[in-house]
């Protein structure tokens, strides 16, 4: 049990690394969202393995607070690629560069 | 035992999340994600978050995958429309500069040496103890996230409607 807190705090920052990484580079507004979604899942990862360092239950809170934000993230979030696919008919990030509809 | 599954779920959580991201089709990504999830709550499971990894399952794999898939599958995607998938200019530089950030935070974790980890207390990551902090201690952030999910609800309800006008409006014009 000792040695894995580090691994798993490793495993966290990579999944958030690797998130980022996806929202820097990839194109497709689908799969934007779903890297910001990789990213709270890292997030929340680290915050759950030092609630268990630390055997506070303030992190786990935290994360149940942070689960809440990512499904009302989903729900606006979808709901506003869909209008926009509606309009645009694309899914491209490079083609929503205009506010006016 | 416990490490054998941490490495076959750590695993399967980067295996899941690189999968995401290089994916070329969003039900490919959104299939990925997926098991990125699985293997976070089992993860959950294995730092005595029991509670936090039933919410995981249900929560995001259950709710807001489905959700996600609905979408995908709502929007009928042609594969002309997927053109550009990495833009090669970032790529490279990022990976680079991700993978130097991941060597230095692992070096700094990794030279702290493994933490004196304490047993766990009776009702750790239970239904009962996290009942009995998120309603004490914690009140205030459950009232605001109870707020946030009102919100969400109000946009979600205004996004539909215009969606709804919208279409009528098309109709309207085709015939």
């Amino acid at each position: 049990m000792n040695s894995s807190i580090p691994t798993m705090a490793i495993i966290g920052t990579m999944l958030f690394s690797i998130g980022l990484i996806g929202l820097l580079v990839r194109r497709n507004m689908l799969i934007l969202l779903m890297c910001v979604e990789l990213m709270l899942n890292g997030a929340n990862l680290v915050l759950v393995t030092y609630s268990r360092l630390w055997t506070d239950q303030s992190g786990q809170i935290l994360a149940f607070v942070v689960i809440a934000v990512a499904a009302a993230e989903v729900a606006i979030g979808f709901g506003i690629i869909l209008s926009i696919f509606r309009r645009r008919d694309t899914l491209d990030v490079r083609r929503f560069n205009t506010l006016r509809y | 035992m416990h490490d054998l599954f941490l490495w076959l779920f750590s695993g399967l959580a980067l295996l899941g999340a690189v999968g995401t991201v290089s994916s070329r089709h969003p039900i490919n990504s959104a299939m990925s994600l997926v098991l990125t999830f699985l293997a976070v709550a089992s993860i959950y499971a294995l730092l005595d978050a029991h509670l936090l990894a039933a919410i995981q399952v249900i929560v995001y794999v259950g709710a807001i995958m489905l959700f996600v898939i609905y979408t995908i599958l709502l929007m009928d995607i042609r594969i002309d429309d997927l053109a550009g998938r990495v833009s090669p200019v970032a790529a490279g530089p990022l990976v680079v500069l991700g993978l130097a950030w991941l060597v230095l935070i692992g070096a700094r974790i990794s030279d702290l040496g493994p933490p004196p980890v304490p047993s766990v207390p009776e009702g750790f990551g239970t239904v009962r103890g996290i009942a009995m902090e998120l309603f004490t201690e914690h009140l205030y952030t459950f009232e605001m996230v109870s707020i946030l999910l009102l919100a969400a609800i109000v946009g979600a309800l205004v996004l539909a409607r215009q969606v709804a006008e919208s279409t009528t409006v098309t109709n309207e014009a085709d015939g």
